[in-house]
């Protein structure tokens, strides 16, 4: 596929003729060591999928029978809901807004951590720290520090002469302060990437320099085509996240102001678990999560797709 | 994470290939560290901020303008804390 070859032809023709030797024999074991994975999959996993879709069809509160309404839930979904599009707009600006600025922070913060300096190690273990620690905890944390009164980010900020703002409160800046809070975790996209970048063989690195690269020639002609598979690993894993958040609008801002980051989990979440004295709509909400789950597919399958025009495949990694 | 590899020359950071003028070096690893301190700062200075906050009563929480060190220590947010979460009838 690619000019670039490492003679991995034949090693490859010689282990694939290995693999068909053996098979025959062995399909019976095989079968048997992977039967816990695949029943406790058909169990936790399949059921609740093929449940989930049949509650979807349905009026369910969770106590009485569920009736069978047909295509119901989803045309008062896309026809009547007054908060399904807003819902689904959030989504979207969330996606966009947060997904590129977190592979490029990541990677940013990868390259600066895969350098050689005194100190690196702090640096990489405290860029990972808030990865690692209680979710709940660190986003009540972030509510406190965002409060634009009480706030220390806007007592920073006034400090220093800065312009302060509403974060969380305001209509237009809730969303990218969710995302803010949300990138205070890249840590977790880093060391991803950082395992990528030492991946990458040195000898390329060498001849780059013999050749008289600059870095950034370095950087567009070696590294990014280089780790460019895990590119495409990360933002399938990011945009696939960054779909179903939930814990960061439920705690920093429940939604508001107005449905500003009301994201379409939040959404579902409120149907089917609403607050006391309402009635939980399980079959509708089950009707939003297959709506979600197919915008899922669907955009991954997209990204899957169109991958082979940038990404580079090595033919002897396999 | 043991063998790192030696990555494009970036300011002085490597020490394998040393840079050819030596006074843009210096530059360069002060920048460098700057830009290390400030990530270090963003991770950290909320979690230090947690911790002061568990140490300030429950109205200096809510001080205008919020103070970065407590007033008055107050340790009984841990022993509440602590108290509360084993005790049987929580919440």
């Amino acid at each position: 596929m690619n000019s670039v070859s490492f003679g991995g032809s034949t090693t490859k023709r010689r282990s694939r003729g290995g693999m068909s030797r053996n098979a025959g024999s062995d399909v019976k074991a095989a079968y048997l060591f992977i039967a816990p994975a695949v029943i406790g999959f058909l169990v936790f996993v399949g059921y609740p999928l093929i449940r989930s879709f049949y509650l979807a069809l349905t009026k369910y509160n969770g106590l009485t029978d569920p009736v069978f309404v047909g295509l119901g839930n989803f045309r008062r979904l896309f026809t009547t809901d007054p908060a399904f599009w807003p819902a689904l707009r959030a989504t979207g600006y969330l996606v966009l807004l947060y997904v590129p600025l977190s592979l490029v922070l990541g990677l940013a913060l990868a390259m600066f951590c895969n350098q050689r300096f005194a100190g690196v190690r702090i640096v990489r273990t405290l860029a990972y720290l808030p990865v690692v620690l209680p979710a709940v905890a660190t986003i009540t944390l972030w509510k406190f520090i965002l409060d634009p009164q009480v706030g220390l980010l806007n007592t920073i900020l006034d400090r220093l002469g800065l312009p302060t703002s509403l974060w969380l409160q305001g209509p237009s800046t809730s969303m990218p302060s969710v995302v803010m809070v949300m990138l205070w975790g890249v840590g977790g996209t880093m060391i991803i990437f950082l395992a990528a970048l030492q991946a990458v063989p040195t000898e390329l690195y060498e001849a780059a320099r013999v050749d008289g690269a600059g870095p950034w020639s370095v950087f567009f002609r070696i590294t990014l085509p280089m780790i460019s598979p895990i590119v495409l690993l990360q933002v399938i894993l990011q945009t696939t996240a960054a779909l179903q958040t939930f814990n960061q609008p439920k705690i920093l801002t429940n939604g508001g102001p107005g449905f500003s980051t009301k994201v379409l989990m939040l959404s579902i979440y409120e149907n089917g678990f609403p607050t006391l004295g309402r009635i939980p709509q399980l079959g509708y909400a089950s009707a939003q999560v297959w709506v979600l789950f197919i915008i899922i597919i669907a955009v991954i399958a997209l990204t899957a797709k169109f991958s082979s025009l940038w990404t580079y495949s090595d033919s002897t990694s396999d | 994470m043991t063998a790192l590899q030696t990555e494009p020359t970036l300011a002085g950071a490597t020490q394998s290939v040393p840079p050819a003028k030596k006074k843009p070096r210096l530059v360069g690893t002060t920048a460098w560290y700057v830009v290390a301190l400030f990530i270090c700062a963003v991770m950290v200075v909320p979690l230090l901020w947690m911790i002061t906050i568990g140490l300030k009563s429950r109205t200096a929480v809510f001080d205008i303008p919020p103070k970065l060190l407590p007033h008055e220590w107050t340790w009984s947010n841990f022993i509440n804390g602590r108290r509360r979460s084993t005790s049987r009838n929580c919440c």
